[in-house]
């Protein structure tokens, strides 16, 4: 029982399918209690067929002892023969395994069967016996009336055996036979049950990103109502959560920029007033001001991306990039930096033009940023993917596995920038499903971009 | 120039209102949505500078207010969000510019002038760049004072172009000023309408292809055959 357990566990450990181990276990259960069922009808029927067989080797031993005893005993004193030997008649295959042994106390005289087993195999002993010989004989022996003779009755055990096998093998066959025909019954009924749960699992999948609409209860079963409950109580908390972080992203920037606004005001007016001495250090202030506004611009966009972006728009991706070359064309050429540039004529692709105008601004104005003056930047627009390279000056360190950290910059802290414009990159290939990959070989960077 | 100018941060109004100040503006300052409507009741002003997010009622009641009122006056709204709906919300609702916190002082002076100019009637219907003229009214387009003979797809490239000089133009930007939106484009439509514009102006350097991105416009005269 022990083993049949442990099997079943791990049958069901194996198995991820929470059908399949609802009819592994169902079928396990239905064979073990078949099984027990059969061994114990079996039981019932062994014990019968002894009684049954006893009683009946009582009643033959009663009838020899009137028919068979007392004409053999006077034929055998006539003829004065000491013993008669019932020949067999070869008539059936169950002939010779009954057999019996009549005999006179004294031993003047006996009448047994061809193939009996003789006294000293099998001495007389009333009432119900065993013996082992080749084969297992029951074995049966009482006294005539008279008292003059006895009479010793045995009966093969495998003329029983054979008797219970039948009985037990008909019985365990059609449990058998129904085992398939249950097995699909019992799927049927699960996969009609958990079709439920596939319709619900539909709906999730087609279900847009920005849809957190309850689920509605459709009576479609207690299990499939408290999941549908469930999912809608984490559906609210997710919605709730978006809109606090939208909320959190207006009122940061609100609270931000309008005192950098004011520092920024005043500090022009001080730059525009005649204050000698100390023009440098208001121009320098200026700068520091201006670094902090991209700063939080940076920071604000970041916390924008973080969230769930709406992909319900698409864009041309070519046209994007004309757009962001365009827009950045003064920077190219103050660097004195050529283009090598291959763009498809048109590159359609899921999410706003504004959201991908972002990831390929920060693209390229990190390559504008660090490609040493004169050098060439490159960029390959396919329908599959996008490369965009520049070289770097020898004296950059970076370490590729940490670009997408916020605030990593290298060693690079003299490029004016915050170190976040790869991490909304990353943030933004995960929200509009491109794969991003960097690299740096021989004073090369390289980004490539998988368009899923 | 007398100018009403809606903001709640005090620290930002008094520079700001100093800063126009200094640029020959004459500010008026409130911080209060209720003290700009009784403002705009008792004074006329030449233009208004409305923050959204005032402590009373939202600066976006107060813009609806004055449209209601019938006030032509030029708006421009200082926001600090970015977000577009809502940009385009404000500019439906009657205002005519934007300006997005943090700002440039002299942006927002450039940007005042020009908004009271159109109000005024006084914008020129000329743009010019060095010996080329464009009439955008007359649709006249005059090169050392000759007149130049445009089709209207030719003339709006070249509006296009004028309006930013020195600034490359994508491609697409370009197409979607010269055709019409629901005009079937042919993928070498713009080119050919360069190359006629070129042929017309007689200096094929002055539109430069950038190539791969779109074109852009030099002052006549650089570069010179």
């Amino acid at each position: 029982m022990r083993s049949f357990t442990d099997a079943l566990t791990s049958l069901l450990g194996k198995s991820t399918s929470i059908r399949r181990r609802i009819l592994i276990a169902v079928s396990a259960v239905y064979l073990l209690c078949s099984g027990i069922t059969v061994s114990w009808i079996y039981l019932e029927v062994r014990h019968e067929v002894d009684e049954l067989f006893d009683a009946e080797m009582i009643q033959q031993a009663k009838t020899l002892a009137v028919i068979v005893a007392e004409p053999a005993r006077l034929q055998l004193t006539t003829s004065k023969a000491q013993s008669l030997v019932v020949p067999s008649l070869q008539q059936h295959s169950y002939e010779d395994r009954i057999a019996y042994r009549i005999e006179a106390l004294d031993g003047s005289w006996q009448v047994l069967t061809e193939g009996v087993p003789d006294a000293a195999a099998v001495p007389f002993q009333t009432g119900f016996t065993t013996y082992q010989g080749e084969q297992l004989w029951h074995v049966f022996g009482m006294l005539t009336a008279d008292g003059q003779s006895r009479i010793l009755l045995l009966q093969e055990d495998e003329f029983r055996a054979e008797l219970r096998s039948d009985l037990a093998i008909d019985t365990i066959f059609p449990v058998l036979l129904l085992l398939p025909l249950m097995l699909w019954l019992g799927w049927l009924a699960i996969h009609r049950g958990f079709k439920s749960f596939a319709r619900l699992a539909q709906q999730l999948r087609l279900r847009s990103n920005n849809n957190y609409a309850p689920f509605p209860l459709a009576n479609e079963g207690e299990e499939v109502d408290l999941v549908k409950r469930s999912l809608n109580h984490y559906l609210a908390r997710i919605e709730q959560s978006f809109a606090r972080e939208k909320r959190f992203s207006a009122d940061a920037a609100h609270e931000l920029r309008t005192p950098l606004a004011a520092l920024k005001v005043r500090l022009q007016r001080l730059q525009e007033s005649p204050s000698g001495d100390l023009q440098q250090e208001i121009t320098e202030l200026l700068e520091s001001t201006n670094r902090i506004i991209n700063l939080v611009e940076s920071l604000l966009t970041l916390a924008k991306v973080e969230g769930q972006l709406e992909l319900t728009d698409t864009c041309d991706l070519a046209k994007v990039w004309r757009q962001v070359l365009a827009d950045n064309y003064a920077r190219i050429e103050a660097k004195q930096l050529h283009t090598e540039i291959h763009l498809e004529a048109s590159c359609k692709r899921a999410g706003a033009a504004s959201y991908w105008y972002l990831l390929c601004n920060n693209l390229l104005d990190n390559a504008i940023k660090y490609a040493p003056a004169q050098s060439s930047i490159q960029l390959t627009l396919e329908q599959h993917q996008m490369l965009l390279c520049n070289p770097v000056d020898s004296q950059h360190q970076l370490d590729i596995t940490r670009l997408t950290e916020r605030f990593y910059r290298g060693k690079q802290l003299h490029v004016q920038g915050a170190g976040l414009g790869l991490s909304i990159v990353a943030h933004l290939a995960t929200q509009l499903q491109v794969d991003p990959e960097f690299s740096y070989h021989d004073q090369r960077f390289c980004v490539q971009l998988y368009l899923r | 120039m007398h100018i009403l100018l809606v903001e709640d941060d005090a620290m930002l109004g008094q520079a700001v209102a100093l800063g126009l100040n200094d640029r020959g503006f004459n500010v008026a300052w409130v911080q209060t949505g209720a003290a700009a409507i009784s403002a705009l009741q008792h004074h006329a002003y030449q233009a208004m500078i409305l923050d959204l997010g005032l402590p009373d009622l939202e600066g976006s009641r107060v813009l609806i207010n004055c449209r209601k009122r019938g006030l032509r006056l030029p708006i421009l709204i200082l926001t600090a969000r970015d977000n577009s709906h809502e940009i385009v919300q404000q500019l439906d609702n009657g205002a005519d510019d934007y300006l997005t916190k943090p700002f440039d002082l002299n942006e927002l002076g450039a940007r005042l002038r020009a908004l009271i100019r159109r109000q005024q009637g006084h914008t020129s219907a000329t743009l010019s760049l060095g010996e080329l003229q464009l009439n955008t009214e007359t649709r006249v387009v005059q090169l050392q004072q000759q007149p130049i003979s445009l089709s209207r797809r030719e003339f709006e490239l070249l509006k296009a172009l004028i309006l930013q000089p020195g600034r490359v133009h994508s491609r697409d930007q370009l197409e979607a000023s010269v055709f019409d939106q629901d005009t079937d484009i042919e993928s070498n439509a713009l080119e050919v309408h360069v190359s006629n514009l070129r042929k017309k102006l007689g200096n094929k350097e002055w539109i430069e292809t950038i190539r791969g991105i779109g074109y852009r416009l030099k002052q006549p005269g650089q570069g010179a055959q």
